[in-house]
This record gives structure tokens, sequence and C-alpha cells, in this order.
């Protein structure tokens, strides 16, 4: 690895830290021969069977940007794991019941905390009085933010103030609350109990003040503020793109439609919520806190300030996590309170978050106004894009991500997977006296890609064109693509997967289907969305967002010990992704050993270097790339002790499969690791010159510019039933592409998950507020989240375009399936009810709005109604 | 909290004699959630499990003795035949785990208007055996709810048992909400045909203060089939008659918007279930007089 | 009620009975106040840490146990109600040398599991279900899955996994 040639190729660049990482331009040169066109792998049944990557078998391994690793094609022995379906390593422990999540810990003489909650949208709070919380049997301490000193959470963009108000988050609330639910005051008892017990008997007393509880009211004038120093509720106002000339495109089009929609307040919802013990440890000098975090080390940072300690003196460790989706890649104020709390008391406290808690003082997401605008000329052919995009942040900005990261998000990707000629976009967060928000998976896009499919499906209406074929007429076919936004698109299956999804929903009969039942006066719809998902976000594009933290690189470790077993770190965090699985596997086929010989280790502050956690399908790409890279790095000394022993010349050597060195051309030369790691460690006299003892290497890799953009095409077919409004899904076909699928059954399930939780936000889920700013969904009676009879099977193809600089070819897989299916859900609801004459574009879509478009829509009555649904 | 286990029917209406605040628990399916929501701190909890007589069931003339425990999932089991309305409630209920828990009793205690057992027992008819340590009494259906979450129990009296009249002709439950098997309906309603009386009964759920009947709609019914003959000829029911029934049912609720759904929407699915299953009873009705015949 | 009963009222809560408890074909005896529910003493008091919470209101069924065979969900149980019964947790489905059980291969090998947290619960679902419908479909089997919530799998794979163990199950029997 001593090449640093310019790595660039085509405005996609691979960067790696340290440089010497850097990836070879003869590595880009053996992968631009490979990047053509995607490869159709239809039948995932084929490919779950093990090492049956057909890339593998056409023409040795060249053929696969996998077969490519820094320079060194020697190290690759047969026998690949990745493209694999194996066994999740994680199965054994979560089906047993051994698994450990945080409610699972229970150290010697834990306390339990909760939190006494505001009541009230907006007050100033005039007193708070917890002295007979303290009386109450049980109750060991209770403390509000003076009590503990604590501070405030401020989360910053570096924007100037005209674009960017700097607000902060107390971790308690202190003079002020802001939404139903803030935190006031720690409650600490010996059980979890006695603690409900204290809540019941705290006394806070509020002036209250005119809440603010919806974006338009935030927007009005003489609005009472949210936040003193944030003129017109507004946190986030940035006008990202607008291309000279556009307002003249719009007058001279053919065609212009538009869209005005509202989509629905959600919650992630993990199913386990949020929780944390928090312990001091005198032996070490440490505040260990086990939290259920995405992202360890940005809650270290956040407590160390927020405690006065330094990073080293707390350590953050993260036990199994029951899901995310975003949730947990923020910083809770409750997480951090809890480790003061447990610094005070010294002794170990716990805090679990109750499901009322969850769903109505955690943080939440996706509420979003858009007004957006398309023009097209007489062929379909879209001309310009114009949005104005209004996301209801709540009452404060998240850390580290801030209130920016909806409207940001959207504003620069909205073009989506279209050649957009001109763009302009006004993007706003506005504050309100609701749950703050946070990145939820898709962030933005679920709403943006569904705003750009209405536009076109109703561009297609208006010119009597098929949906389908205007789209094909303007989804971006050559790459590398570089867009109105600035954005370089590396090569993806726009087209192919459209092609292909289509033609499954023709050969299904689903067209035939459609008029067979607009014939019985029954409502069948199809719909489709297109779209592309940036995956593994590195440091340029945080960086061009203009955020003061900067996520991007991850590092990873590796160690072999003395009988030939690695462990690997990795700063990305596993919730549900498989990572255990996965990142085990680039790193078995790296070094030809066996899985079980590879052990993943992840969250812990303490054990890994740094890392930025899991968030934004960022972990295959980026974590996936660096533990391959740590294990190339590892390779080369591998190879380097494995000649000496051998009495060759690193050069004339080879990895071999099962763990060991060879000769080239000569196979029963060959020394197993465990012989290598013998004068690596119990025997390092006999080290060649020069040479460190150990096992162990250390790589890094980032995306620079503009990431890698998975893709895919869904189709919905619903039924609308008139009696009820309900809609029924009949079926749900998926094309999706995110290179190479590391471990494609793994990849399904993230798409299947992905998807259900796109047809919550577009059917069923939504958080409301009354005019007093009181939540209405409180519990599961009222959040409604679909079970097994709301969500249909789904139909997955895969298309293959390998990414060009990732380490295995994958790009990442974890939100897509979010987000194309509202647009796919909303579409085919609106097909489904073009005869009546209404459009539905606000979600979710419930059975009421329904059942009044099919029974009031202009043309309802001239629409025949049929059999009802039973 | 007192946490009181009475073995028998004596000991448990001695329990509730001396705190009449506490609160009887059997599935726990309805108090439970109240408990660990904090909305509800009672000074103490009869747990009923213990008590057998509140597990079983009889059957004499004609009527069903149901205890107020017997769990859903045993009234699917062995109920069916004479009780088809209130098993079809039951299988609406929640899920198994609530099923197999929770109980008629546990509805007819908690009286919440989305209760699933309510519109069935309304549609059948019956009456609510109670006792206290100064006697028992039976309260017919039709007068056991009194208000939100209210009913006709005094504060020393328990629920020992419901006598529903075995069915001698259909029934039906429909429930509608967002989800089938989940969480309270954003309304239900039941029905049953009486031949034997010439009537048609009803119940609504989830749409008023209280479970109600829709007794102008039942009453129309009536009229309507009597006038035709069409008890005894079993003669089609015209669409335009199931259309009005569905609008009187509807005109009978009073509910209110709210997250789950507005009234106007629960109206109109109120109207649309009660024409689909006066419908479906009906031409069931006609079925069987054919089988007879 | 004056400042006095309430503290006695709130005393009252901190008073502990003897509830014993059949868990897995194991007698255990526990002190526990009349209000600990059953998930928090299977999980607290006698580490049986497979079954989980996730919304204390009957809804998600992540703690679903068996109660005499039977489904019930333990965040609705006082652990004194299930003096008397038998109860199963998730930590009973494995051999004791930790080999996976016919239904417990079935989900990993249809990937009906991500984060794992809802599994515990679908597992003793399906464990319930599978004993007293032997003959049961796919249809219902849904129905039934329908009682629990996950967040992760969109459910498909968590029915195929309990339809395959069914059919598997029968096929056995057959043999």
């Amino acid at each position: 690895m001593t090449t640093t040639a310019n790595p660039t190729r085509g405005g996609l660049t691979a960067r790696a830290l340290p440089p010497e990482n850097l990836v070879t331009a003869g590595e880009v040169a053996a992968r631009e021969g490979t990047a053509g066109r995607p490869r159709a792998a239809d039948s995932s049944a084929a490919r779950r069977a093990a090492g049956s990557v057909p890339s593998a078998a056409t023409g040795g391994e060249a053929a696969h940007p996998t077969a490519v690793d820094s320079g060194a094609r020697h190290h690759r022995p047969a026998g690949r794991l990745v493209g694999a379906s194996v066994r999740r390593r994680e199965d054994p422990r979560l089906l047993t019941g051994r698994g450990r999540f945080v409610d699972d810990l229970h150290p010697a003489g834990v306390l339990h905390a909760a939190f006494v909650r505001s009541t009230v949208a907006h007050a100033e709070v005039a007193s708070v009085d917890l002295a007979d919380v303290l009386a109450t049997p049980g109750v060991v301490a209770a403390f509000t933010a003076d009590d503990l000193g604590l501070g405030d959470i401020s989360a910053r963009l570096a924007r100037p103030v005209e674009e960017f108000v700097p607000t902060d988050m107390p971790i308690l609330a202190r003079d002020r609350v802001r939404f139903v639910g803030e935190p006031i005051a720690i409650v600490i008892a010996d059980d979890a109990y006695a603690v409900e017990d204290g809540l019941e008997a705290a006394k806070v007393t509020y002036r209250t003040l005119p809440p603010v509880v919806s974006d338009t009211a935030a927007l009005a004038p003489g609005a009472p503020l949210v936040h003193d120093n944030a003129p017109a509720n507004t946190l986030v106002d940035v006008a990202m793109f607008a291309t000279p000339g556009i307002d003249e495109v719009f007058a001279g089009a053919a065609c212009v439609v538009r869209v005005r929609t509202k989509t629905g307040r959600q919650n992630a919802l993990p199913l386990e919520t949020r929780g944390a013990v928090a312990e001091w440890i005198d032996k070490d000098g440490q505040l260990v806190l086990h939290t259920c975090t995405q992202t360890p080390h940005q809650v270290r940072t956040v407590a160390a300030r927020s405690l006065g300690l330094d990073e080293q003196a707390v350590r953050v460790v993260v036990p199994d996590m029951g899901g995310g989706f975003g949730i947990k890649c923020v910083v809770g104020r409750e997480e951090i309170a809890v480790a003061a709390a447990a610094l005070r008391l010294r002794r170990p406290v716990k805090w679990i978050e109750d499901r009322k808690d969850a769903l109505t003082a955690s943080f939440l997401a996706r509420e979003q106004r858009y007004d957006a605008r398309a023009a097209f000329d007489a062929e379909g052919r879209i001309l310009a894009l114009d949005a104005d995009v209004v996301c209801d942040m709540g009452a404060y900005s998240c850390y580290p991500f801030t209130a920016g990261i909806e409207p940001l998000m959207a504003s620069a990707e909205m073009p989506s997977v279209y050649r957009v000629p001109a763009y302009r976009v006004r993007g706003r967060a506005v504050t309100t006296n609701k749950a703050p928000t946070a990145p939820y998976r898709g962030v933005s896009r679920p709403q943006y890609v569904m705003v750009v499919e209405r536009l076109f499906e109703r561009a297609a209406r208006e010119l009597g064109l098929d949906p389908v074929e205007i789209r094909r007429r303007n989804v971006i076919t050559e790459f590398p693509y570089t867009g109105v936004n600035n954005i370089t698109y590396d090569p993806g299956s726009y087209r192919e997967s459209l092609d292909l999804c289509e033609r499954l929903v023709r050969e299904e009969g689903w067209y035939e289907a459609k008029a067979a039942a607009a014939a019985e006066g029954r409502h069948l719809g199809i719909g489709y969305s297109c779209f592309s998902e940036r995956t593994g976000y590195g440091s340029a594009a945080f960086a061009a967002r203009k955020m003061e933290v900067v996520p991007g690189f991850d590092i990873a470790e590796i160690r072999m010990d003395t009988t030939g077993a690695v462990t690997v770190t990795s700063g990305t965090q596993n919730h549900g992704q498989s990572h255990e699985t996965t990142l085990a596997q680039i790193v078995a086929d790296r070094l030809g050993l066996d899985l079980a010989k590879v052990r993943l280790q992840q969250g812990d502050t303490d054990r890994i270097t740094y890392g930025w956690g899991t968030f934004a399908s960022r972990s295959v790409v980026v974590g996936g790339s660096a533990v391959g890279r740590a294990a190339a790095k590892l390779a080369d000394k591998l190879l380097v002790l494995g000649a000496h022993l051998l009495g060759t010349e690193a050069g004339e050597v080879e990895l071999a499969p099962g763990g060991g060195v060879r000769v080239r051309g000569d196979h029963a030369r060959a020394v197993p690791y465990t012989a290598i790691a013998e004068i690596a460690y119990l025997k390092s006299n006999l080290l060649p010159e020069g040479c460190e003892p150990g096992l162990a290497a250390t790589a890094s890799f980032d995306v620079l510019d503009d990431g890698t953009f998975s893709n895919a095409t869904h189709a919905c077919v619903v039924e609308l039933h008139a009696g009820t409004g309900r809609v029924e899904i009949l079926r749900y076909i998926c094309v999706e592409d995110c290179g190479v699928a590391v471990h494609p059954q793994v990849v399904e399930g993230q798409c299947r998950g992905g998807i259900a939780q796109g047809i919550a936000g577009a059917l069923f889920e939504q958080v409301t507020y009354d005019d007093n700013g009181e939540p209405s969904a409180t519990s599961f009676m009222d959040y409604k989240v679909p079970t097994a009879l709301e969500i249909p099977d789904v139909a997955i193809h895969h298309l293959e375009t390998p990414c060009l600089f990732t380490e295995t070819g994958a790009k990442g897989a974890g939100e897509g399936g979010t987000i194309g299916a509202p647009a796919a859900v909303l579409n085919a609801v609106n097909d489904a009810l073009a005869p009546t004459g209404t459009e539905l574009d606000d979600t979710p879509v419930t059975p009421e709005t329904v059942r009044n478009a099919l029974a009031n829509g202009p043309r309802a009555a001239a629409a025949p109604t049929g059999e009802e649904d039973r | 909290m007192e946490f009181l286990r009475p073995s028998t029917w004596d000991e448990a209406l001695a329990a509730k004699a001396e705190y009449p605040s506490a609160v009887p628990i059997a599935g726990g399916t309805d108090v439970m959630v109240e408990l660990n929501f904090d909305r509800h701190r009672p000074e103490a909890l009869i747990d009923l499990n213990r008590v057998p007589e509140l597990h079983t069931w009889e059957i004499d003339d004609d009527v069903v003795r149901l205890g107020a425990s017997v769990p859903y999932t045993r009234i699917i089991d062995h109920l069916t035949d004479r009780l088809p309305g209130l098993s079809l409630a039951a299988h609406t209920v929640g899920s198994p785990q609530i099923r197999n828990r929770g109980s008629v009793g546990g509805n007819l205690g908690a009286a919440s208007p989305a209760g699933d057992a309510h519109p069935a027992l309304l549609a059948s008819g019956g009456r609510v055996e109670v006792a206290s340590v100064r006697g028992t009494r039976m309260i017919p259906i039709d007068d056991f709810y009194l208000g939100v979450k209210r009913n006709a129990l005094e504060e020393d009296e328990l629920i020992l048992a419901v006598h529903i009249p075995s069915a001698t002709a259909p029934q039906q439950f429909s429930k509608i909400g967002t989800r089938n098997a989940m969480v309270i309906a954003v309304c239900s309603f039941g029905i049953g045909l009486h031949p034997e009386t010439g009537t048609v009964r009803t119940g609504i759920g989830s749409a008023a203060p209280t479970p109600r009947r829709a007794t102008d709609a039942e009453e129309f019914i009536a009229a309507e089939l009597a006038d035709a003959g069409l008890w005894a000829s079993r003669g089609e029911l015209a669409a335009s008659t199931a259309q009005r029934f569905g609008e009187l049912v509807a005109q009978a609720a009073s509910p209110i918007d709210d997250v789950r759904g507005s009234a106007a929407y629960r109206r109109h699915a109120l109207s649309v279930m009660a024409r689909r299953t006066l419908t479906w009873t009906w031409n069931e009705y006609r079925t069987a007089g054919r089988a007879a015949a | 009620m004056t400042a006095e009963s309430t503290a006695q009222a709130r005393t009252g809560y901190r008073e502990r009975q003897l509830v014993v408890l059949d868990v897995n074909g194991t007698e255990h005896e526990v002190l526990v106040e009349p209000r600990r529910t059953l998930v928090d003493v299977l999980r607290h008091d006698l580490g049986l840490t497979g079954t989980h919470v996730g919304c204390e209101h009957g809804i998600c069924g992540a703690c679903t146990v068996l109660v005499d065979g039977r489904p019930a969900r333990a965040c609705l149980m006082f652990a004194a109600q299930a003096e008397g019964s038998a109860v199963r947790t998730v930590e009973s489905l494995a051999g004791p040398d930790g080999e996976l059980s016919d239904l417990q291969e079935a989900f990993t090998r249809h990937h009906a599991l991500q984060c794992g947290f809802c599994t515990p619960g679908f597992l003793m679902l399906a464990e319930g279900h599978l004993a007293a419908c032997p003959r049961t479909d796919k249809a219902e089997i849904r129905e039934v899955v329908a009682a629990n919530l996950c967040r992760c799998t969109g459910y498909q794979t968590i029915v195929e996994a309990i339809d395959d163990c069914a059919r598997q199950r029968r096929n056995r029997e057959e043999d």
C-alpha cells in the first residue's frame, strides 16, 4: 500500500484515513471494467444459497469489485462468505432469552429513576416542590437541574443567523417548559414502583404561556415565541438552490403541476424504549453509562461535557438494543441526567422509559408541509422543480444533527432520481410546543419522494401519459450524473428497476385485475415509486450541510490472538442490522477464516477507538469498508511473517483458505495462522529483523464527495373498500439495488421492515396534539402501529450495481424500504380514486378520508359503486 | 395497597363489604392497564381468580348462566352454538393473550363504552346477577349501563354471572377499527333476531357514553317485518329497509370526535355495519328456514 | 384524604407478601409487593430476563408467557395471580445444552428476528398456538401473529417461520 495516486474517477472518490490507505489507481482502473450495467439477480432464493455469487463464478475474482483489495489481490482466498445468507450469529442468544438489553442489567444496589415531567405545553416554571417526593417511602433522592448543576445540550450548524438560530435544550427544564412531557426533575428510589409513588407527590406550579401547536400557527404574524431568540419561530431557513430563470421556465412550460401536502408526525417506535444504567466505578475512576444508543461516542462527548469530566472518565457501553430507527442516534437528555445522578449518589441508577413517555416525550419525526410545483414539456420531460418545505421540529434542536436535519435533507436531495434541469427550494425548520424531533429512518426522503412521485403522476395524468412512461423519460440513465443540486450520483439501476417492476406487475395480471374490478364498480389502484437513497454519507457530505459536528469516517481495529482467531472493532453500532454477522463475513473473507474465528466488538467507548455509530445506512458502506481494510492490513503482516517462516519472500506467498499462508503454486508449503501468531507473541525472538511483535492493525474509511446511492422501484396494488374506506394492500413488489448484498437475507429483512414502517406512515400512524398542545396518542390504543394483518407480504427482486469504492461493492440498505413505501401506497390509492376526481396527498390516509373521497368526490356520483367489503 | 385473595364467593363478598372502594380483578386485562398507566391507585384489589363459581357456566331452560370470569376463549370453544353473537364478539377481543384471560364480567365491571361484550349482550338480552353480603339481585342488561365507565352496581356488590337467553335465530357482531384484532374499536354493533317475540335487538359500542340499543331502529324493523309477514314467509328483505335500519341505528348513536375517528365517520360506519349485519342475519334466517323446510 | 392517611396508604404499598410460583417447572418463593407484576417478578426477582416489557398495557405482546399452556400478557398479571399455575417463559424452549428448539430454528432460518426484542413474545405466542392448534394454517397464523407488535421484520418472515415449524411438526408426526 504505497501508491497515493489520485483516486478520483468521475467525481467519485474514496478516501481512507490515514492517507496510506488510499485506494490505488490500479484498483480503480480494475473496477471501471466491471462497473457497467446492473446485473439481474431476480431469484432471491438463488442468492440465498451459500457461495452462489454470480460474479465470483465468471472469469475469476477480478470480475467483481470485492476481488480487488488495496492492490493485494493475492489476499483473496476462494470460498467467499460475502453474498451468502449465513445463519445470523446474533440469533441464538436472542432466541433463547439470553440477549442482554439495558433493562436486563441489574448491578448490585441499583436505584430506579423516573422524571417529573411538564403537564403543560408552554409555561414558565413558577416553582418545583419536591419535599413530598423525598418523604415518599422508598424514594432516595430527587434533583432539579440546579441541584445537579446541569446545563444544556447545544446542537449547532455553522450557518449565519439568518439561516440558523442557535437554541439550547436544557438537560432538565429550569425556568421554562416547552412541551408536555418535558423533564423537570429526576426522582430516584429503591425500586421502580416506589419511584412512581414519588412522582405522584411532586408539586410543580406554572405560569402558562400560549402554546404554539402547528407550523402554520408558528409562522403566523404575532405568534407567541417558543424560543425568545428565534423570530417567527424559525430555527432554520435555507434557500439552498435557485436556478436563474426558473420562473420563466414555469411560465413557458406546457404543463405545470402542484402538490401541497402535510405529512403526519410519527414516532420511530423501537419496541425497546430508551433507557440507561449509570454507575461510578471507583477502581477505574470512570462513570460507566450503559445506554441503548446508536452513537456511543456522541453520548460520551455530551456526558463528559455536561458532567465536567474528561472523556476518558466516561465509558459508554451499549448492550443489545431493541431497535432504534434514528430515535436513538441523538443524545437524550434523560441519559445525561441519569449519569449525573449516579455520579452524585455514587450508586448505580437505572432509567427505563415507559411507553407513554416514549410516545409523548421522546423524539418524534416526519411532520412536514410541502408546497411543490413541477414544470414539464409536452412530451413529459421535467423542466423545473420548485418547493417550499416547512418541517415542524417541535421544541428543541437534537444533538448532533440540529433542527436542520429534515429541511436540509429535503432541500439537498429532492430532485431524486430524475434529470431536473432547474431547481429552487426553500427549507425551513419551525419550532413548536411539541416533543422535539430526531432523524427517523429515511429522514425527509419518504416525504419528498412522495411529493416528487405525486408530481410525476399528476403530470402524467395531465399530459395523458402512462405514469411509468413519464418516469422512464426522466430517470437518470448515464452515470456518474451530477445533478442541479450539485450531487454526483454513482451508477445505479433507476431505469432497469422501473422496467422490471412494471414488467412484474404486468406479468402478474394486475392491470387486468384493475380493469375487471372497475367493471364491477370496485376500486383497485396501482402505484409506483422510483427513488434512490444516498447511503454512507461521509464527512464531506455532512460538512456540506455545515454541521459543526461532522460525522463520516469509521475506524476499525483488528487483533489476531495466538489461536489464530481475530477480534475486530467497529465504530458502527448494531441494533438489529446483523453487524455481528455481516461485518464478520467481510473480515472472514479477507483472511480466509471461518466465521466462527471472527468476533466483532462494538458499543464500548473504552474498546472502540472512535466511531460515529449506525445511522444513515452507513454501516456496511463505511464500517464494512473500514473492517475490510483493517483485515487487509493485518493480512499484509501475516504474509510477511508467513513468508519468513516459509523461508521465502512476501511476494511469493498468498493467504490459504482456512487460515494460513502458503507458497503460491506450491500449496503444500504452508503455515497456519497459529504458527505465525506464535512468533508474533510467544516467540518474538524468532521475528524477522525490524518486525514489531503482535498481530494488530488499524484502518479507517471515509467517503469523499457524495457517497453512494442505492435505488429501488416499488409497486403497490390497493383496493379501497367503499363502505368503510379501508385501504387493503393486495400486492407489494420491490425491485431493489443496493450493490453487492453482503447477506441477501438481511437485505430483504431490511427492505420488508422498512416497507412496513413506510406503510405505517402512509396509512396508520400519527401523533396529534390538541389546541392546548396536549398529545392525543399516549398509548398503543391511539398510536396505531400496524400488525401482521395490515402489513402485506412483499415480493423482493434484486438488481446489483456494485458500488465502486466500498470494499465489498455494497451500498447501504437500511432505509430504502421506508423511503419508497409512502409514495407507492399514495399513488396506488390515488390511482384507485381517479374515477372520483379526488386526490389525497396528506398522510396518513385514513379510512375516513378515503370513504369521504369515494362518497363525495366531484365525480363520485358518476363513479360506479359495487359490492362493499365485508 | 391491600391485595385480597378470597378463595370462596362468601369471602369475596365479605372483602368487598369491608373495602367498598376495592377493585375486583379477574383476568386483569382492563384493570391492569389503568394501574400500569398510573391513572388509578385503588386502596385495595380483590383477586377473584380463586373463586370457583365465577369460572363455570350452566345451561337450563334455554338460558346460559355464564360465570363472570369465564374467559372469552372458553366462550368461543364451548358456547358458540348458544351464544353466537357473544362468541363473535369474543373473537374480536384484543388478542389470544387477552381472550385467554379477559371475561364478560371484566367488561361489565369496567363498563367502558368500548367493551366488546356489550353490544352482543344488549342484542341478545339478559340479566346480570350481582351479589353482596346483603343478598343477590338481577339487573336487566338494559338497565346496567349508567354512564361513562359507570354501571348499576352498588359499591359493596360484585358480579357473579350473566344470564343470557340461548339464541333462537341468527346473531351478528361487527366491529370497525384500524386493526382487526387489536385495540379498542372505532365503533361496534351487535344484532340478534328474536322470531319468537317478533323483535330484533341491537347493541351499539364505542359510539355513545354508554353501550346502548338503537330502539327506533328496532321498532322500525319489527314493524316492517310484521307488516310484510316476513317472519313467517322468510321472504327477502328490501334493500331500502336495511338502508333505513342502518340510518336509524346511526341516529341512535351520539358519538364524539377523537383520534380514532370523527363522529361523522362513526355514524357512517355504524349505518354500514347495521345494514350489513341485518342483511346477513336475515339471509341466514331465510336459509335456515329453507333448510328446515 | 388527609396528609396522614395519604402517607399511610403509601406505606401500604410497601408491604410484601410471599408468592410461590411454578416457572419452567421449578418452584420459586418470592417476597414481593402485591402490586408487583408477573413480568417484573420473572425478570427482576427470578432473573429470567428473556421476557421483555414493551408497553405495559397489553398491546405489544413482548411480555407474552404461557400460563397453564396458554399465551398471556405477563404485564397484565400480578405475580400473585400466577400462583397455582404453571408459567413457561422463553428460557424453557431450548434444550439443556442450549440446543435450539424446532421453533427457534425456524425463526433463525427464516430471519424472523432482527433486533430480537419482540422475539421471545412471538415465540411464546407461537408455542401456545401450535400446541393448541397443530393443524393450523398460514392465514390463522397471521391472525395470531397480529396479536403482537414487531417493528423490524414486517411480520412476513415471522408468519413463514411459524408455518414452517407447524408443517415440520406435522410431517414428523406422520412419519
